[in-house]
């Protein structure tokens, strides 16, 4: 397990944070989860309410396939990230080419508008999405990254992270959530956004 | 992740597989033979949990079912 430095924003302040991304999710991210982040979802009804990490890495933990990430800030867990790294892509373009595929991604819901008092820290999705581009590099598949949005966040991977929306997947279950995709191209320039 | 480096030693035809996979893929072989290692154990762990490894023919909709030993 390796962590690397980056920052997020002050939501108050808007003063830039030092931060720790981990690539695995670890016993003290899971309980500082659990004590502190679950009951807050689970009291605002979101549509990803029904999310529980902890099974979410029990089933995940040992399989090859997926990677957890962790960003950490003032040794509190600030957002997790579950990768799928077999997946392959849509786009006509790069069609069956590999790509990272995020399976799940949540910020703390302090850090989320839709919650009271929010954003404690701006851009913890940012980073993450950050680091599955950065992974998509590191195993050749040139910063292709996939995924499908609960609606809550289609603007935010539509605009915000500049990829691609191939619209509701019938396929998906149990919902169509929308499935967005990003280009080689997509991703230079949303690494580039920062620079 | 932190890396180990291991040596590969493959037949002639293995390594033309590779070579042709790597360039169909866009991958190096390091990548291809992480991603075919990743697929080995998922594949394995279905099947250990009583599950079949299924094709279906987009079109006819026909299934086969591939073996794995």
């Amino acid at each position: 397990m390796t962590s690397s430095l980056v920052y997020v924003r002050d939501g108050r302040t808007g003063q830039l944070v030092p931060a720790e991304l981990h690539d695995a999710i670890l016993r003290r991210h899971l309980d500082d989860y659990l004590q502190n982040w679950k009951p807050l979802v689970s009291a605002h009804g979101e549509q990803h309410g029904h999310w529980d990490w902890e099974r979410k890495c029990a089933v995940c933990s040992g399989q090859l396939i997926y990677q957890g990430f962790a960003l950490e800030c003032n040794e509190q867990v600030q957002g997790l990230m579950i990768v799928n790294t077999i997946k392959r892509c849509r786009i006509p373009e790069q069609a069956n080419r590999h790509l990272v595929y995020v399976e799940y991604l949540e910020a703390a819901p302090w850090n989320r508008r839709s919650i009271p008092n929010f954003k404690q820290f701006k851009g913890v999705g940012t980073v993450l999405i950050a680091a599955a581009i950065q992974l998509s590099i590191d195993e050749g598949n040139h910063g292709r990254i996939g995924l499908h949005s609960l609606p809550q966040a289609d603007a935010f991977y539509r605009n915000k992270c500049g990829m691609t929306d191939l619209g509701p997947d019938a396929s998906y279950h149990p919902y169509p959530l929308r499935y967005f995709e990003m280009t080689e191209a997509q991703a230079r320039a949303f690494m580039n956004q920062g620079k | 992740m932190r890396k180990r480096t291991m040596t590969l030693n493959l037949s002639e035809r293995e390594m033309e597989v590779l070579e042709d996979l790597c360039a169909k893929k866009g991958l190096s072989k390091t990548a291809l033979m992480r991603q075919a290692l990743r697929l080995y154990q998922a594949v394995d762990m279905r099947l250990e949990q009583g599950e079949k490894l299924v094709f279906e023919n987009e079109d006819t909709k026909e299934k086969s079912e591939l073996m794995v030993l």
